[in-house]
Formats: C-alpha cells, sequence, structure tokens
C-alpha cells in the first residue's frame, strides 16, 4: 500500500506554540481521522501541510514522490474542505465554482452537477445565503469534482446537526468505495470517527501522541469500574484517566490482561475514542484527578 | 487561471468600478468648470491625472477590503492549484485593467467635450507613469502591512493631492514655459513605468509568499 502522504520531522514555532519533530504517514485507502484537544496543533499541522504556514524544517512528501504543496502538481490531486468553507460569500455558487473549475484540468462538471443536485443546492445561491451545513456540502461537492485522490478537511462535521453529518459520512464513504483514495479530516466529534475512520492520529501539545489503526485501539482500551480498596500501587501505574466516587473509582487502561488478573472483579468495558484521547493527552488525567 | 482571479475581483467589486466609472465621467466635467484663463488649458490632463489615481486606488482598495473580509478564500484558493504569485499578479492586472478603462472612458470624452484637449500618448504614458509609482509603492505595502494599516495612509495622500492640485494650478503663472515630451522620452518613460511594476510586482510576491495563510 502506497503513501499519499509522508510527513517527518514537522516543526513550526511561533511566540506560545509549536510544533515538535510532527511526522506521520497517510497510506492509500484509508481514512485518517486528525484528533486532540482545542489548540494541540490540527489545524497548524494542516495549514502547513498545504503549505498556507511556512514551516520551519522537516519533509513533507505527497504521493511518493519529493514534493509538498508548493508543487502545482501536487495542489492538483488535492481536495480541500475548510471549516466554514473559506468563500466569497457574496459570490453564487456557480461564480465560486467557476474559479475552483479554471484551476483543475481535471474539473469534472457533469460531477459537480449531479452532486449540487444531490445536495439540493441551487448554483444561482448567493454563498452568504447557505446555512452552515449547506456550505460544508457545497465545500464538499468542490473537492469532490476534480478527482482528487486525498482529501484534507479541517474540522467537516463542527457544528453540523447528526443527520447533516451522517450525509456527510456517507458521502466520505462513496468517495472511498472508488479506491486509491484516501482522507484526513481533523475532527473533535470522535463519534464520527468511530464510524467511518480507518485509523486515528492523536496529537497534543503540538506533539503527535499516536498514529494508530482505530480498530486495534478500540480492542486494546478498556474502561476500568472497580471497587476503590482493589487500587493499590500496583495497579495505579495501569490506570489512566483515574476518577473515585464514594461507590467506586472509573479509569482507562491499555493493559486489560494484567488488570484483570491483578482485579478480578474490576468490570472492563470498550472504551469510546474519547476516553482513549482523554487517557492520552497532558491534563486528562488532571481532570480526572480533580474529579476525586 | 489568471483571468479567472481578474474575474473574481471584478465580481467582487463591480458596484465600486460602476461608481468609479461615474465619478470618471464627471471629474473632466468639474475641473473643467472651476480652472479659467490659462489654467484651463491644463483642466484636461490634471482631471485625466487625478480620476485616474482616485479609481485605480479606490477600485484596489475594494478589492482588498473583500480580501480581508473573507481571508480564508485566499488561503482556499492557495490551496487549490493557483499559487500565491497568481494571486499577486491577477491584483497588478486587475489595476491595470482598470487604468485602460479609465483611458476609454476619457478618450470618449474628450472627442464629445474638445475644450478638454486632446487625448493621447502624451497624455496617457505620463499618467501611467505617475500610477506606476505610486501603485508599484502601494502594492508591497499591501502586502507587507496588510490591508488596514496601508489603506488609511495612501487614501490620505489622494485626497490631500486630488484638492491641492487646483489650488496649485490657480496659482501658476500666466505664462508656462511649453514642455512637451519627445516621443524618446515618453518611451523611456514607459518602459521604466513597466520596469518598476515589474519590481513591484516581484517584490509583493516575494512578501505574500511569506505571509501565513489564515
Amino acid at each position: 500500500m502506497k503513501n499519499l502522504l509522508e510527513i517527518q520531522n514537522l516543526n513550526k514555532t511561533y511566540r506560545n506554540f509549536a510544533l515538535r519533530d510532527v511526522s506521520f504517514t497517510l497510506p492509500e485507502g484509508c481514512i485518517t481521522g486528525f484528533i486532540g484537544p482545542n489548540g494541540a496543533g490540527k489545524t497548524t499541522v494542516l495549514k502547513t501541510i498545504l503549505g498556507l504556514t511556512p514551516k520551519d524544517s522537516g519533509v513533507i512528501r505527497f504521493f511518493g514522490r519529493d514534493e509538498d504543496a508548493a508543487s502545482r502538481a501536487v495542489r492538483e490531486r488535492l481536495g480541500v474542505v475548510f471549516d466554514s468553507g473559506g468563500f466569497y460569500e457574496e459570490l453564487s455558487l456557480m461564480e465560486m465554482k467557476s474559479l475552483a473549475a479554471a484551476a483543475y484540468p481535471s474539473w469534472d462538471e457533469q460531477e459537480f452537477g449531479r452532486l449540487l443536485e444531490r445536495f439540493s443546492l441551487n448554483p444561482r445561491q448567493k454563498i452568504r445565503t447557505l446555512s452552515k451545513g449547506m456550505r460544508m456540502k457545497y465545500s464538499l461537492a468542490l473537492a469532490l469534482s476534480h478527482r482528487a485522490e486525498l482529501l484534507i478537511m479541517d474540522e467537516p462535521t463542527s457544528g453540523l446537526d447528526p443527520l447533516i453529518r451522517r450525509q456527510l459520512l456517507e458521502i466520505l464513504r462513496e468517495y472511498m468505495e472508488r479506491g486509491g483514495r484516501g482522507v484526513f479530516f481533523s475532527t473533535h466529534i470522535t463519534s464520527d470517527l468511530e464510524r467511518l475512520a480507518d485509523m486515528l492520529i492523536l496529537i497534543d501539545h503540538g506533539k503527535i501522541v499516536f498514529q494508530e489503526d482505530k480498530d486495534s485501539l478500540l480492542e486494546r482500551y478498556r474502561i476500568v469500574k472497580g471497587d476503590l480498596r482493589a487500587l493499590n500501587d500496583s495497579v495505579l501505574p495501569l490506570l489512566s484517566n483515574l476518577s473515585r466516587t464514594a461507590f467506586g473509582f472509573t479509569a482507562v487502561t491499555d493493559r486489560s490482561e494484567e488488570i484483570r488478573r491483578a482485579m478480578p472483579d474490576a468490570l472492563l468495558e470498550r472504551a469510546s475514542i474519547d476516553d482513549i484521547m482523554l487517557s492520552n493527552i497532558e491534563g486528562g488525567n488532571t481532570y480526572a484527578a480533580f474529579a476525586d | 487561471m489568471l483571468l479567472s482571479l481578474i474575474k473574481k475581483d471584478l465580481l467582487l467589486t463591480w458596484k465600486y468600478i460602476l461608481l468609479m466609472a461615474a465619478l470618471c465621467c464627471f471629474y473632466p466635467l468639474f475641473i473643467l468648470h472651476n480652472l479659467k484663463g490659462e489654467a484651463a488649458a491644463y483642466a484636461g490632463s490634471l482631471s485625466f491625472s487625478v480620476m485616474t489615481l482616485f479609481a485605480v486606488l479606490f477600485s484596489l482598495l475594494q478589492a482588498f477590503q473583500k480580501e480581508a473580509m473573507y481571508p480564508k478564500a485566499a488561503a482556499w484558493l492557495c490551496a487549490l492549484p493557483y499559487s500565491r504569485r497568481d494571486l499577486v499578479l491577477s491584483k497588478y492586472l486587475y489595476f491595470l485593467g482598470v487604468y485602460l478603462l479609465c483611458c476609454l472612458i476619457y478618450g470618449a470624452e474628450t472627442l464629445l467635450v474638445p475644450s478638454l484637449g486632446v487625448f493621447g500618448p502624451a497624455q496617457i504614458i505620463p499618467v501611467f507613469a505617475g500610477a506606476a509609482l505610486l501603485f508599484g509603492i502601494y502594492l508591497p505595502f499591501q502586502y507587507r502591512l496588510g490591508y488596514e494599516f496601508t489603506k488609511y495612509f495612501f487614501l490620505f495622500a489622494i485626497l490631500i493631492v486630488s484638492f491641492l492640485l487646483p489650488m496649485l494650478f490657480r496659482r501658476l503663472p500666466q505664462k508656462l514655459p511649453a514642455f512637451r515630451m519627445s516621443p524618446v522620452l515618453l518611451s523611456i518613460l514607459l518602459v521604466l513605468s513597466a520596469a518598476l511594476l515589474a519590481a513591484s510586482a516581484a517584490l509583493s510576491v516575494h512578501f505574500y509568499k511569506k505571509r501565513a495563510l489564515l
């Protein structure tokens, strides 16, 4: 399986924030969710990948070639969807489309028309009159009408109602069915990822915490519930996100077999991506400590 | 691709361009009405100079204001196969387009109002040189310092110039030494102005390439 994108030791420093040695790969045929708390660096990574923010150092390779997004040939193969669109709102859908279509030699007018019809969008409508959901659909229609091989999306489902979110996820699934493609999207709505993602990348404080297959993560992590008396020095290092109440404790572990042996009476449940994220970020445990 | 970007600027600013076109129609008549005697001989050149500088500045300010209103749109375009160089060059071509529109309007007006004087390279090229100098400086500042900072400075400068010029012309001596630019001098001026704009465009591209887009 070839990589659609490879990032190695990407660094970018701002006054109050820095991306530090960010490295990950996006394999072909995968929907990769990019997760992390607000301010972790998700949007900065996306902007740096797209060349919208200059990097300090590091290597960005698209489609197995030694080219980053500065190359027009690379950008022709990308589909980009920003949170809230990123359009000139005084233009109509058709006028904005003309601007996008002129940039892509592979623009497929029929596909665009088909998507507009599917999304019930009127091409003569002004962009400013679109709701957030319609704007996102329009954005997706533009990104999908030029046979993009890699779709890069910044918080595409943020602020959308569950029905529109479900529709968007369905479209992404269809997009992937055609093969040889990939989707990379940042989000903080982890329930969308549970439905759709194949791979997860977690970023926190500008550093990649993990890149892992979603199913293995969900398989490995467990929520542990048990009696407070079962907590002792030998099991505490196995637990994260520990919170205690008068009735017992709740925690997250990625070493369920050891927990089972140490606490046979403890209840182990499937963890959500939210639980996994919280147990891996700075502050996740602090939050649990405050809950004591 | 550049044409699409220019078309986008025109779609975003067409109302202001219409307003400027109306100003370009009326301003020469206003100047002609206000200048008497010897100074009236300069009414045509003066009004063409001022209206052109005004029209180009106002149209450019509007185009940049729209970019400032929708900062994510420029970022989106740069994530498409448009390069930052394309975005900058389209603004320079837009500027030249507005300049040509001013020439067309004024050219038509001199045919209708002969007292404005003749209209030819002797008027077109010096005004182009003035516009190239002003906007050749303005545009790199715009790309380096942003819309808000540059607009007030240049708008103020142009307003002062446009109000002071008629007063200056009234105070000119009754007999001015005749000065006509030779075709060679006009050609040199044209080449220098084009070179200045090219250097300015290169500088603007350099500044814009370094900018972090929203």
